[in-house]
């Protein structure tokens, strides 16, 4: 049986969230506000939740490494306002539930209550592919996180383990095949690793993956992660501002992809400042995919709120078709001021 | 109705055989004192298009005494709601004079705007025109509704071709 998708996060004076009740749809999820709303914060919190349910490893903890407060002090996580006050989180798959809850006075992550049903009953397996591609910089990093105290949240240390995973055995399901085929049409190649080191193989030979274009290494790395095993039914999959460093050209082959996941199971949240990707998704998805789109803003008090809505036409506020309605006005005075001519 | 061309401005539409048009705002609808209208009414393979220039682009936007007035009509705060407005009144007006409704298209020539501004002025149009069936509607009122520029137009349209004639 496959592990169930995330049903519910709720976050409740944490970061920049008052009170936060989200509802995720089980297939793609795209994330959209303006700076500062906690798109990724909100991201972090689902992905520390999925991770917390292999036993091993402290909810308190994974929340402590991904998020990084001062010091290490979980403490800070907590909503900044007068008078204290507690910070409760909340993350359901169905019936299953993880919570945990602590004042912003506490420093160490163990101080945090964490409260739990069915959460370790079957581990869920993630992968959080944060801004900023890391397999041009592997070799090395995870051995050297490993014994230094770096300054790297702990995604870019998890998916670099994930990346480093090694393939299936045997050939891909149909699924798989036409998803990696799929992606190694766009990239011109398949990735393979030689003493760490990650690779782009091609007819022309083999070519490191610091020499390669950043946006796609990010397409090398969902390669990977397809490949391996990581992303498949049943997984979750958190991917921050895809469009970053990435052509807007390909982004039907990647909104294409992140389709042919959620179709086969995989439950996907996207955060993204981009209309052309939002805009493709939008127009790809069928009546049979399952997209929700949430709009997180800040209300007239300050406080973030989130919308979500099923169709993109449906998403309001919009900053991203603000910004091109903007241009579009200031176009206008170009045009009939005569001032571009 | 039948015309092989029809103007609005310095915009000239030519029909081919078997599309049929007319000049509908101004004095096609005689109700321009309560009533908004499109500036077009095609017939084509069976559908009835809507159609409204707009043309910030044209000698006679630049020329306009009050800039900043033209300015603000071409702007999507003003150019939106119009656009709905017009749509809507047709509609009204043709089903009073029971025109066929079942497939109509609305549809927006926007000239001289970088085409990649244009998808997003089509949404802010879509948010306020209810496009295909909704919940318990039995009809919808517009099929499809859709902004191009010129070349778009064009494209899409091969055989109702437009070209600007000063």
């Amino acid at each position: 049986m496959n592990a169930e998708p995330i049903t519910r996060v709720r976050l409740e004076r944490f970061t920049a969230f008052e009170l936060l009740d989200f509802h995720p749809s089980p297939g793609i999820n795209v994330l959209t506000g303006v700076n500062g709303t906690g798109k990724t914060h909100l991201m972090k919190v689902a992905y520390a939740a999925c991770e917390a349910t292999e036993e091993t490893v402290r909810f308190g903890g994974k929340l402590q490494g991904v998020f990084m407060p001062w010091q290490g002090r979980l403490g800070r996580l907590a909503k900044r306002r007068r008078g204290g006050g507690g910070t409760s989180i909340r993350v359901e798959r169905g019936e299953r539930y993880i919570h945990a809850s602590f004042s912003s006075r506490i420093a160490a992550s163990e101080s945090a209550e964490v409260r739990v049903r069915g959460w370790h009953g079957e581990r869920v397996e993630s992968a959080y592919i944060p801004v900023k591609e890391m397999l041009a910089n592997a070799p090395g990093f995870l051995s050297l996180y490993s014994r230094r105290e770096l300054h790297f949240e702990e995604v870019y240390r998890d998916i670099l383990e994930r990346a480093y995973l090694p393939p299936f055995r045997g050939a891909p399901d149909a699924d798989r095949g036409g998803l990696l085929n799929q992606l190694r049409d766009c990239l011109g190649g398949s990735v393979v690793l030689q003493n760490d080191e990650f690779f782009l193989k091609s007819r022309q030979g083999n070519l490191e993956f610091a020499l390669l274009a950043e946006g796609l290494r990010k397409l090398g790395l969902l390669w990977v992660l397809i490949q391996n095993g990581t992303l498949t039914e049943g997984a979750i999959l958190f991917w921050d501002e895809p469009e970053t460093n990435l052509n807007p050209e390909l982004f039907d082959m990647v909104v294409g992809v992140l389709l042919r996941l959620q179709r086969s199971g995989v439950q996907v949240f996207v955060a993204t400042h981009d209309y052309v990707l939002l805009k493709q998704l939008d127009l790809r998805a069928t009546a049979e995919d399952d997209v929700a789109y949430h709009a997180l803003f800040f209300d007239d008090s300050g406080a973030v709120e989130c919308r979500t809505v099923g169709r993109y036409i449906e998403l309001e506020p919009n900053a991203i078709a603000d910004a091109f309605t903007d241009l579009y006005d200031l176009e206008v005075k170009r045009i009939v001021r005569g001032a571009g001519s | 109705m039948t015309t092989t061309s029809l103007r609005e401005g310095e915009l000239v539409l030519a029909l081919s055989d078997g599309v049929e048009g007319r000049q509908f705002d101004g004095a096609g609808h005689r109700l321009s004192h309560c009533m908004k209208a499109v500036d077009w009414i095609i017939k084509r393979q069976e559908q009835l298009l809507f159609v409204e220039v707009k043309d910030p682009a044209s000698a006679a936007a630049q020329r306009h005494a009050d800039v900043g007035k033209t300015v603000k009509d071409y702007q999507s705060g003003s150019l939106i709601p119009d656009l709905v407005a017009k749509f809507r009144d047709t509609f009204l007006y043709g089903w009073a004079c029971e025109w066929t409704l079942a497939r109509v298209s609305y549809f927006v020539i926007l000239t001289g705007v970088d085409s990649a501004l244009l998808p997003v002025q089509t949404d802010e149009l879509l948010r306020r025109v209810p496009v295909g069936s909704q919940a318990s509607w039995h009809r919808s009122l517009a099929r499809r509704c859709a902004i191009f520029d010129i070349d778009s137009w064009n494209r899409e349209f091969p055989d109702m071709q437009l070209t600007r004639q000063p």
